[in-house]
């Protein structure tokens, strides 16, 4: 199902905005995270349904990129796919399909953005059991493949509190950025997340807080 | 229009019964303004050895056309089949055991009618991941859909697409289907319109109708996409944009049938 690309996709119709100013500033947040550590495959997510977390990461890739680094996007959420509609392309062939094929493992079905430097891995068709596709050995091969594709692989994953996909993905990555949105994140939700991911010894690297409001317009710097 | 369900071909299932009733159908389906039918016999009719549907099948809809030709028509039989779900439906797919629509990736799919299937999901993924697209065959007949409209939206969210029946749009298989049609309709869960043409009679190919009645509820164009340009991107296999499907929020029934 194409369609045209999303307008939500800030930091490449309004670079010069505070907003992509922000995403900026996660990149560079990021990076010198990474320096007390590899952090090539990071897991975006959120703690419920409501955060915006795709858009969020869709931005930080686009970002990155902006940056000159090779990125690939894995939308490993398989309930409710949403980065074949950020970026205008077709949902299948994708990530189900390469952990269910062996031959795809070594070069899985990427699909060009648009971007320089950014693809994507769609989700593929949607399977019934998607955090036991999550937990296979498949996936373990699949991710050490993309992070010979790409310098970084961003995987965005259904929200923790509700199904352990993240949980899941965090465990085996390098860390997870929770995505948290203002005045809809319940505190609770939070909480439980970040107890989610600790459990099965996820590494937290950061939050990233959507929809705040802006304090001031730095354009003029 | 293009019709992408019918029982037209004669002697393989309980559709049309001789060569004589196969033509009066195809006569019925051009003068309602059919282009193109796609003849879909039961896979579970055809169960029993014999000649195998990849070359029975074939055979019989190009005779239908040359027959069809014969008798001044310019209507295109094209052959498919209506497959009865089962786990292993991938795999006959790709043996050429059971048939597509028209060669193209579409699988016309029928469940049983009075249990919903536990392993769909399972078995829908099976089929994409194997290449094929979906189209469910009249969701509106089936007692679980009556009861729980709602188990379409999560086929739907997966790509699948449904296919009414016109017989049930008009009401002649009950106050229920027609009411369950509409409603699937209105909440983008149904995408195309098709006879499930058995006869000249009933359920019969004339398609115009029910397309009329779609016209009359939601507009010329929503029933345009549901004959014509859905079914030929499915038989084109080319992508296909649909809108997003929303739950079906069922009202009490009214008290006062006339409010």
């Amino acid at each position: 199902m194409a369609t045209s690309q999303s307008v939500n996709l800030v930091t490449l119709t309004d670079p010069q905005s505070a907003v992509s100013e922000a995403y900026r500033t996660l990149r560079t947040n990021l990076e010198f995270t990474a320096l007390a550590g590899e952090l090539r495959a990071l897991v975006v997510t959120n703690p419920a349904a409501t955060e915006g977390k795709s858009t969020a990461l869709a931005n930080l890739a686009v970002t990155m990129a902006q940056g000159g680094r090779s990125i690939i996007i894995v939308d490993a959420d398989m309930r409710r796919p949403a980065q074949h509609t950020i970026f205008g392309v077709a949902d299948s062939p994708g990530l189900s399909n390469a952990l269910l094929d062996e031959t795809l493992i070594l070069n899985p079905p990427l699909v060009e953005t648009g971007v320089a430097g950014l693809r994507l891995l769609p989700a593929g068709p949607r399977p019934p059991n998607p955090a036991e596709l999550l937990g296979s050995p498949r996936m373990a091969q699949l991710i050490e493949s993309l992070k010979q594709k790409a310098e970084i692989v961003l995987f965005d994953a259904p929200p923790v509190v509700l199904v352990t996909d993240a949980a899941i993905l965090g465990a085996r990555t390098d860390g997870v950025l929770l995505v948290l949105q203002a005045g809809k994140t319940k505190r609770e939700h939070a909480a439980r997340a970040r107890a989610l991911l600790e459990q099965v010894g996820a590494r937290i690297v950061g939050t990233a807080l959507t929809n705040a409001r802006a304090v001031s317009d730095l354009s003029g710097y | 229009m293009i019709d992408l369900h019918s029982h037209v071909l004669p002697g393989l299932d309980d559709g049309a019964q001789d060569w004589e009733m196969a033509l009066e159908m195809m006569v019925m389906a051009e003068e309602a303004g059919t282009e193109i039918l796609v003849a879909t016999p039961h896979t579970h009719d055809m169960w029993h050895g014999g000649e195998p549907c990849s070359e029975v099948i074939p055979t019989l809809a190009h005779e239908a056309t040359l027959r069809a030709r014969r008798a001044g028509l310019s209507l295109q039989v094209l052959p498919g089949q209506e497959c009865y779900i089962d786990d292993a439906l991938p795999q006959q797919l790709n043996e050429g055991k059971w048939l597509t629509l028209g060669n193209s990736k579409t699988v016309l799919l029928e469940l049983g009618w009075s249990h919903w299937p536990p392993f769909i999901d399972k078995l829908v993924f099976d089929l994409q991941l194997a290449g094929y697209r979906i189209l469910l065959a009249h969701p509106e007949r089936y007692r679980a859909v009556l009861d729980d409209p709602n188990l379409i939206v999560g086929l739907v969210e997966r790509g699948v697409l449904t296919q009414v029946t016109s017989a049930s749009i008009l009401g002649k298989f009950g106050e229920s289907a027609q009411e369950t049609a509409r409603a699937l309709l209105e909440h983008n869960l149904a995408h195309v319109l098709s006879s499930d043409a058995h006869t000249t009679r009933g359920r019969n190919p004339k398609l115009s109708t029910a397309r009329e009645q779609v016209a009359d509820w939601f507009g010329e164009e929503f029933a345009r996409k549901l004959v014509l340009d859905t079914p030929r991107a499915l038989l084109n296999d080319e992508p296909i944009t649909l809108p997003e499907p929303r739950s079906i929020v069922r009202t009490r029934k009214k008290v006062f049938g006339i409010f």
